[in-house]
């Protein structure tokens, strides 16, 4: 049987034969390939969650029209050159409406995810460090937040704060600050402790450094991949909302409302008003979502916030 | 302990007890059960001088490593006072606590969780000064540097990550970050157990070092009594919690008085002893923490379990200098059966 | 680096004939891929054991020692693979046999204890329900005398009233206890040869030390055949009557325990042992003997002897070394062909 013996291969690997060379290789495919798959599921989300806002901002350098100016020439026209989404029924360029509202749905998106970040992960930093009656509360706070239903909970917000953005900032933030506060509680359970917490108390560090540096730098990780998930959520959220005739009011420009807008004519051939941006909205979705996903299972989470 | 050196005491633990709650069960809550406690460590006692190595052995449930997180105050006392210096750990509070801690630091078992996988080697090992304001930033690199190289490392490992070094290399790092204040005392919590063979003898022989070149004390905690033979000047040898045995190690080890640390010795696998051995040393198995034995708690697996172990707890009685122990068959109070 | 054929390895390190085998490790290859690409945890691992012996896996982490015990039944973790070599037993190849073949061997012929009991005794039976289990499925014996023969079990490991003990649930149990129920359901179906990863590395000494003799005890009642592993040298010392010693995925020095121990003949072995803990009561050395430098990384193993960085012998040649053991079994045999015994 011929030994496979080759000055490429690393040491140890001499007097092998032709066959396990071959499984070798087979092996070594094999544990790459996963490696990969997931480096490549975040840089294709990565792409997908930046492709859109840049070709946003640089669409309307390239010359389309006003998002807002009605032409009533020009109504109901189906996808073509000058108009890749086709018109709306006030004879509005779609593609231009969508491009319009991508800064608004990112925003959004961002902005509350952001802040709910920042508050969950603050309480639930607190709780999980210095339990007792403070992690009580807190977690109970935690618990009603999220048995609420979802929609309900943020619809009764815009009914306070009225129609417009507000009440929909508020809403998710506040309902969103649970799951972050959830996950770092759980975090930092573990965390406070690992044996370089208690080097750091025995230290005589105080309890605030300790926090800032020890604690949560660690702690982030798994609230990232939160945050992918909440973005896609809050989003939705925000879409579903101004279809419904909740969220922004015409004529500002959102996925939602221009979803909404086709929906009448969705079936009697003018397919396009509502699809085709409905498109973006998946194609940002699945962008956060695989980044989260492809983080997630690099680093080993477990956890998947079904969206 | 070993003989009263000349200087005062670098630390002495009087008394201290230790216990934890010991959760209910439904059952239990409903059924109106007393709540029980566990009880790790109970009324020990014991001081480290300068120079000295203390050992302190035990099985798990001895309560050395709670002993060990007391001492730093990781875990509050039931009762008892641990003094560093003169000043009581656990009476002071605030900045004054922050004072003391400088003096006394712990080297942690786990060299993998030990460190701070988002800090470099540097940052991690200069903190501890930093906090204390003992030296600026000027100075720290400096003082990492040689704190480092004390260590076995190179300076230019400062910009290292943990994840980037072995085991034997992290523990080295600990024990720098450790050294970071200029303690007076060292604890190390089993600081080789999780290590591999090779690399523990390394560990030993820089603590050693560290112990005759900087003049610390250190207290070991091992439940390997080779560690003990090899490194520490005195030892202490604890049972669910309570101290068995205490001395030189000289004589606690090589004429003991205690069946337990006579058992202890003979479980101790022999390389290159006769292969067919008698019968094990210590029968039975530990008992529970919660309902400590009576009289002498290690009556339930004593060879020598004479009628009044099980009634009475053995009082501490001094067999040659310096070296304790509690028996009431090996080492009995002048023959005197206490009152009980 | 040279290239040799299969039989010239083979050659050096095949077993001398004499009484058969009780099994019989031919080239051992287990890959495990990595980021670094795939590493060698066990290399041409050539050894060998008749019944009623002992044999000692040491050596350090990553050593290769529970990853050959656990390839004779069958259960490396994925994703590690055997690339090469045999598990002879009886005569047959265990290597790449699946379904009813392993299964009339493992666990019955071939049994194998852990590390952590907790681990392999399934917290919702009783532990007399999982010993009668045994009886019951793999010597096909009824309820009762099933039930008969495990307090019979409990009591031979050393359980004092076994009928009670049989009804409690493992998590009542200490330690110690569920390591030995752990043995009671290794022996029960009356194995040939019991497999042991580290039995005692999670126990106090003391109880180690009734362990290790109820295992001896076991052993010498029932000629069956063991291998032990442990990275304790002393522990492996005092129980077993051959030792191999491996280190990086290769066996360096094998031969009886007297031999090994008092004459080791591998620089690595004598490394060890002049660096191991040893209680040596009286004796207080000053400065240990350790071994240098890093334990290995088998993703970036030198050429030829893996030793070569810590070895105090360590010379040019060494990078031409084939790892082969010099000696066939039974002789004391060493895979440095530089380095001799001490005196």
């Amino acid at each position: 049987m011929a030994i496979a013996s080759s000055s490429t291969q690393p040491s140890g690997f001499a007097g092998l034969t032709a066959q396990s060379a071959y499984r070798i290789d087979r092996l070594r495919k094999r544990a790459t390939a996963e490696h990969r798959f997931s480096t490549l599921a975040i840089w294709v989300g990565v792409f997908l969650v930046v492709v859109v806002p840049v070709v946003s901002l640089l669409g309307p350098v390239i010359g389309f029209g006003h998002p807002n100016a009605p032409n009533f020439n020009a109504i109901l026209q189906p996808p073509s050159l000058a108009h890749p989404f086709g018109t709306d029924s006030t004879g509005r360029d779609v593609l231009a409406r969508v491009f319009a509202a991508t800064p608004l749905d990112y925003e959004v998106g961002l902005l509350t995810t952001l802040m709910s970040a920042v508050i969950g992960i603050l309480f639930g930093g607190i709780a999980g460090y210095f339990g007792g009656w403070l992690d009580a509360v807190i977690m109970r706070v935690v618990d009603i937040l999220i048995a609420f239903p979802f929609m309900i909970f943020v619809m009764a917000f815009v009914a306070v704060f009225g129609p417009g953005l507000t009440g929909i900032y508020v809403g998710l933030t506040t309902f969103g600050w649970a799951f972050f506060a959830r996950v770092t509680r759980a975090e930092m359970l573990v965390i406070r402790e690992r044996q370089y917490v208690l080097a750091a108390q025995t230290a005589g560090l105080r309890t605030s450094r300790i926090l800032r540096v020890h604690a949560l730098p660690n702690v982030l990780r798994p609230n990232f991949v939160i945050a992918m998930a909440t973005v896609v959520w809050n989003i939705l959220t925000l879409a579903s909302l101004s279809y419904l005739g909740l969220g922004v009011q015409p004529p500002t420009a959102e996925w939602g409302s221009i979803v909404a807008s086709g929906q009448t004519i969705l079936l009697i051939g003018q397919w396009w008003v509502s699809t085709l941006p409905g498109l973006v909205i998946v194609i940002v979705g699945v962008g956060f979502s695989l980044i989260g996903d492809g983080i997630a299972d690099r680093f080993g989470y477990d956890f998947r916030l079904t969206v | 302990m070993s003989e009263p050196d000349a200087t005062s005491p670098l630390l002495v633990a009087e008394n201290i007890s230790k216990t934890f709650p010991v959760r209910r069960s439904l059952t239990q809550v409903v059924q109106r059960a007393p709540r029980q406690r566990l009880t790790a460590v109970d009324d020990v006692s014991l001081s480290l001088h300068r120079g000295q190595v203390l050992g302190i052995v035990g099985e798990s449930g001895s309560g050395k490593s709670t002993i060990a997180y007391c001492l730093v105050r990781l875990l509050e006392l039931d009762s008892g006072k641990v003094l560093i210096g003169s000043e009581d750990m656990h009476a002071v509070r605030g900045d004054a606590l922050r004072e003391l801690r400088r003096h006394i630091q712990l080297i942690f078992q786990d060299p993998y969780s030990s460190l701070n996988p988002r800090l470099t080697v540097g940052r991690a090992v200069g903190e501890p000064a930093r906090v204390h304001n003992l030296v600026d930033r000027a100075g720290e690199a400096a003082l990492v540097g040689g704190l480092l190289e004390r260590c076995g490392l190179r300076p230019q490992d400062a910009a290292r990550y943990p994840r980037q070094l072995s085991g034997g290399q992290r523990q080295r790092v600990a024990i720098a970050r450790a050294l970071s204040t200029s303690p007076e005392i060292l604890i190390a919590d089993e600081a080789v157990s999780a290590l591999d063979v090779s690399v523990q003898a390394q560990i030993l022989n820089l603590l050693a070092e560290l112990q005759s070149d900087l003049g610390v004390g250190i207290i070991f905690i091992t439940h390997q009594l080779a560690v003990i033979s090899h490194l520490a000047t005195d030892v202490v040898v604890l049972y669910l919690g309570r101290v068995m045995e205490s001395g030189p190690v000289a004589s606690v080890l090589g004429e003991s008085r205690h069946p337990y640390t006579r058992g202890l010795l003979q479980a101790q696998p022999a390389l290159r002893g006769p292969r067919t051995k008698q019968r094990p040393a210590l029968a039975g198995e530990l008992p529970s923490a919660i309902t400590i034995p009576s009289g002498c708690r290690f009556h339930t697996r004593c060879p020598l379990v004479a009628p009044i172990c099980r009634e009475v707890d053995p009082v501490p009685v001094e067999v040659s200098p310096g070296h304790i122990s509690r028996c009431h068959v090996l080492a009995p109070a002048d023959g005197h059966v206490p009152a009980g | 680096m040279t290239s040799a054929s299969l039989s010239d390895l083979e050659g050096a390190g095949a077993s001398a004939s004499g009484p058969a085998n009780l099994l019989d490790i031919r080239q051992l290859t287990v890959g495990f891929p990595s980021r670094r690409g795939v590493v060698l945890a066990a290399n041409h691992v050539i050894l060998s054991l008749s019944s009623s012996r002992t044999l000692g896996l040491v050596g350090e982490s990553g050593c290769g020692k529970s990853v050959t015990l656990r390839s004779v039944i069958g259960m490396i973790p994925k994703p590690g693979e055997v690339l090469e070599g045999e598990v002879v037993w009886h005569g047959r190849n265990l290597v790449g046999r699946n379904g009813r073949d392993v299964r009339s061997v493992r666990g019955r012929q071939i049994t194998m204890i852990f590390q952590d009991p907790g681990a392999s005794l399934n917290p919702v039976y009783s532990v007399g329900d999982q010993i009668a289990e045994v009886f019951r499925i793999k010597l096909g014996l009824g309820k009762k005398e099933s039930a008969e023969r495990t307090t019979e079990l409990l009591r031979s490991v050393g359980i004092s009233s076994p009928e009670k003990r049989a009804k409690d649930y493992p998590h009542q149990l200490s330690g110690g206890m569920r390591q030995r129920v752990m043995i009671a359901m290794a022996v029960a179906p009356g194995p040939e040869l019991l497999l042991a990863d580290e039995p005692t590395t999670a126990v106090d000494v003391t109880v180690q030390e009734q362990i290790l003799s109820l295992l001896v005890e076991l052993q010498q009642s029932s000629g069956m055949a063991v291998i032990l592993v442990s990275h304790d040298l002393a522990v492996i010392g005092q129980t077993c009557d051959e030792i191999a010693v491996m280190y990086a995925g290769y066996v360096v020095e094998r031969g009886s325990r007297d031999d090994v121990i008092n004459s080791p003949r591998h620089p690595y072995t004598q490394a060890l042992l002049a660096a191991e803990l040893v209680f040596e009561p009286g004796q207080r050395r000053g400065r240990l003997d350790t071994i240098g430098g890093q334990p290995p990384d088998l993703g970036d193993l030198p050429p030829g002897c893996p030793f070569q960085p810590r070895c105090r012998y360590a010379r040019p040649e060494c990078a031409g070394v084939t790892m082969v053991i010099d000696r066939p079994a039974p002789e004391h045999g060493s895979a440095c062909p530089f380095v001799e015994a001490p005196g």
